[in-house]
């Protein structure tokens, strides 16, 4: 691909023992951009992350870091610097000691590193904590630290392993941001490991979905988000509402239909089922939000119909959130008009909230 | 009575400290009262009474059989036991080079064993750690017996270097033994973070692992220091009657019928003991001690 890729990783493999946990893993990443790997956990998103920095070595595949094959060098001759989950801060040294370790090994005279730490801990509002013991600070400032380490070094490559995961919510919230925002300033080239679908759509200019040690779909947030190309995908990026009927061909669309379930033609659904044999049952997904309730009314045309019963109805804030029995499948769906429960109402889908996939066994999906 | 009722009296019935079942088993009310006391009054003579004989003993010059207490008191014997050309001062000058030494040895063995231990995948770990351990499991006399034996036909009887191999036989269980548990509490990950910023392995030993395991090498250098510093039998067999450390000259004092050396022996010994031991409990960390033996 591009040649001006700062990492290119090919057909990458990687087991444990018998066990693999990459599976022919290829990915390139230019200068500046910033990459989420995700995926639920034992999706392989770590192993890759530090296969990329040189903690573990691969079956087969190559790792390249400004075209330099780096498959078989370690950690330390790599030009990657990674923020860990835990941070990994020193504990017998200061912040000034933790983040001037790297320089000092590289020789940079005394000056020299007291002037770019100063620079650093300004960058991540860490002023005057220089020689604070780092046992000593709070779990958002040795986050922020285990980061200066990282980038005091000024690495081409920079690795964050779940950097947020181990933070109160409210710090998490207001990191993604700051951290973005400092990585998009300095132009810092970075892959960042979560299994937080919003965090990795907040911080990340690309999206790598794994599932099963492979990437399921790699692009931009929104493009995962609109045009899942899997059951999964769309599972994993919020449409979990998934309902399963029979799919006919019309002229200018598709018939769906399904038990107690009214046929209905939709033009245009997102989705890999839009070519009719591989899918004469389907599976539907639709976000929560994406959907409304309709207490009576006729069916519309571009518009799936499903009758049900409010089972439960409840209020987070914004709208209300009804969960609803149709069938023998129960469906979440937000809508801003109150209900009761037990109400017969209809979940109205417009054509756009419908991703459509061929339909696979819960068995095989799993 | 049922199952329910006996677990409801059980609930009910309050905890009780071992002072009011002894009171109660007396019968309860001034009896009891005075059977606690008594009961008090016996284990403390069982803690104090030999340490005040020995305090006595201390400060007593003149102290014959049928007399409950010394006839004379005075610091006198303290005056010749630290006289400048006194047996003590020979003895504590040896008593500390060899415990120094023995340090210095077994930690130059422990911290390479006990790293190994904690972080290789070492064929057979558990035996090569209970194989330390044997030194202490065996009778001391007859290995001390025929260590001495072997150290005669090298030539290395009553020598100072023969002293600190036996001593450091004994401080081995302990060197390796934390040794190993302090490395095992070291978070992996800190070595991985100073291999990832571009530490080789060597320096990220010296610069991360080790000052992390610190702690508890110390702790492991002051049980072998104080081990080393009561070491009685080995250093009988194996250095008497050239090597005279402190523990020796206790013995002989005692044997002559001196109590007075003997007990100002004692005394010196006790302090660097508690001394360290107040240390130790600082530095050894509850998760380092929890690993001790794994």
């Amino acid at each position: 691909m591009a040649t001006d890729a700062i990492l290119s990783v090919r057909d990458l493999s990687v087991a444990y023992g018998q066990t693999r946990i990459l599976d022919g893993i290829s990915l390139d990443l230019e200068q500046g951009e910033f990459l989420a790997l995700l995926g639920r956990s034992g999706c392989g998103k770590t192993t890759l992350l530090r296969t990329i920095g040189g903690f573990m070595r691969p079956e087969h595949g190559q790792v390249r870091i400004d075209g330099v094959d780096v498959t078989r060098l370690s950690p330390e001759a790599r030009p990657t610097a990674m923020v860990f989950q835990s941070y990994a801060l020193w504990p017998h040294m200061t912040v000034f000691g933790n983040i001037a370790y790297g320089l000092k090994l590289r020789g940079v005279p005394k000056p020299e590193i007291t002037r770019r730490i100063d620079e650093v801990l300004a960058l991540l509002r860490l002023d005057g904590l220089a020689d604070r013991k780092v046992t000593a600070l709070s779990g958002g400032q040795r986050q922020r630290v285990a980061l200066g380490r990282a980038l005091a070094v000024a690495p081409r490559l920079l690795l964050l392993d779940e950097p947020l995961s181990n933070l109160d919510a409210r710090i998490r919230l207001d990191l993604r941001h700051e951290i973005r925002d400092l990585l998009k300033r300095l132009g810092v080239t970075a892959v960042h490991v979560t299994h937080d679908r919003e965090e990795a759509m907040v911080m990340a200019d690309r999206l790598a979905l794994m599932n099963g040690g492979q990437i399921v779909q790699q692009g931009a947030p929104a493009e995962l988000y609109d045009r899942p190309a899997s059951s999964f995908v769309a599972d994993f990026m919020g449409a979990s509402n998934i309902i399963t009927l029979d799919v006919r061909h019309a002229d200018d669309g598709l018939i769906v239909e399904g038990p107690g379930i009214a046929p209905a033609r939709i033009s245009a659904a997102a989705g890999s089922c839009t070519v009719g044999d591989n899918c004469a049952r389907a599976d539907i997904h639709f976000r929560s939000a994406q959907a409304r309730i309709e207490a009576s009314g006729a069916a519309v045309d571009d518009e799936l119909s499903l009758p049900g019963v409010i089972l439960q109805a409840t209020y987070p804030g914004d709208s209300y959130r009804y969960a609803v029995q149709v069938g023998h499948d129960r469906f979440l769906v937000d809508d801003i008009r109150k209900f009761s429960e037990g109400e017969a109402v209809r979940i109205v889908l417009p054509a756009g909230a419908i991703h459509l996939f061929p339909h696979v066994d819960a068995q095989s999906a799993a | 009575m049922t199952q329910a009722s006996f677990w409801q009296n059980q609930a009910q019935a309050p905890k009780q400290t071992l002072a009011a079942r002894i009171g109660d088993l007396a019968g309860g009310g001034v009896v009891g009262a005075l059977a606690v006391g008594f009961c008090i009054l016996l284990l403390a003579i069982a803690i104090f009474g030999p340490l005040t004989n020995l305090l006595l003993w201390t400060v007593a010059e003149q102290w014959y059989f049928p007399h409950t207490f010394p006839a004379r008191y005075g610091f006198d014997f303290w005056a010749r036991v630290f006289h400048p050309d006194g047996n003590a001062f020979v003895s504590l000058r040896y008593s500390l080079v060899i415990a120094v030494l023995t340090v210095i040895f077994c930690l130059s063995l422990a911290i390479p064993a006990g790293y190994a231990l904690a972080r290789l995948a070492l064929p057979a770990r558990a035996l090569i750690l209970l194989v330390f351990l044997v030194p202490q499991a065996f009778p001391n006399i007859p290995v001390h017996i025929n260590i001495a034996r072997v150290f005669y036909q090298l030539d290395l009887h009553g020598t100072v270097g023969a002293v600190v191999l036996v001593h450091t036989l004994h401080g081995m269980v302990y060197a390796v033994w934390i040794a190993t548990a302090a490395f095992g509490a070291v978070d992996k990950t800190l070595e991985e973070a100073a291999r990832d910023i571009g530490a080789g392995p060597i320096r990220t030993f010296f610069t991360i692992t080790l000052p992390s395991a610190m702690p508890g090498i110390i702790a492991s250098a002051i049980f072998v220091f104080l081990e080393s510093l009561d070491e009685f039998t080995g250093t009988y067999f194996v250095g008497a009657p050239e090597i005279t450390t402190l523990p020796m000259l206790m013995f002989r004092a005692g044997m002559e019928g001196n109590y007075q050396v003997a007990s100002i022996t004692a005394l010196v010994l006790l302090v660097p003991s508690v001394l360290f031991m107040i240390v130790v409990e600082r530095f050894l960390r509850a998760d380092v001690l929890a690993a001790v033996g794994r």
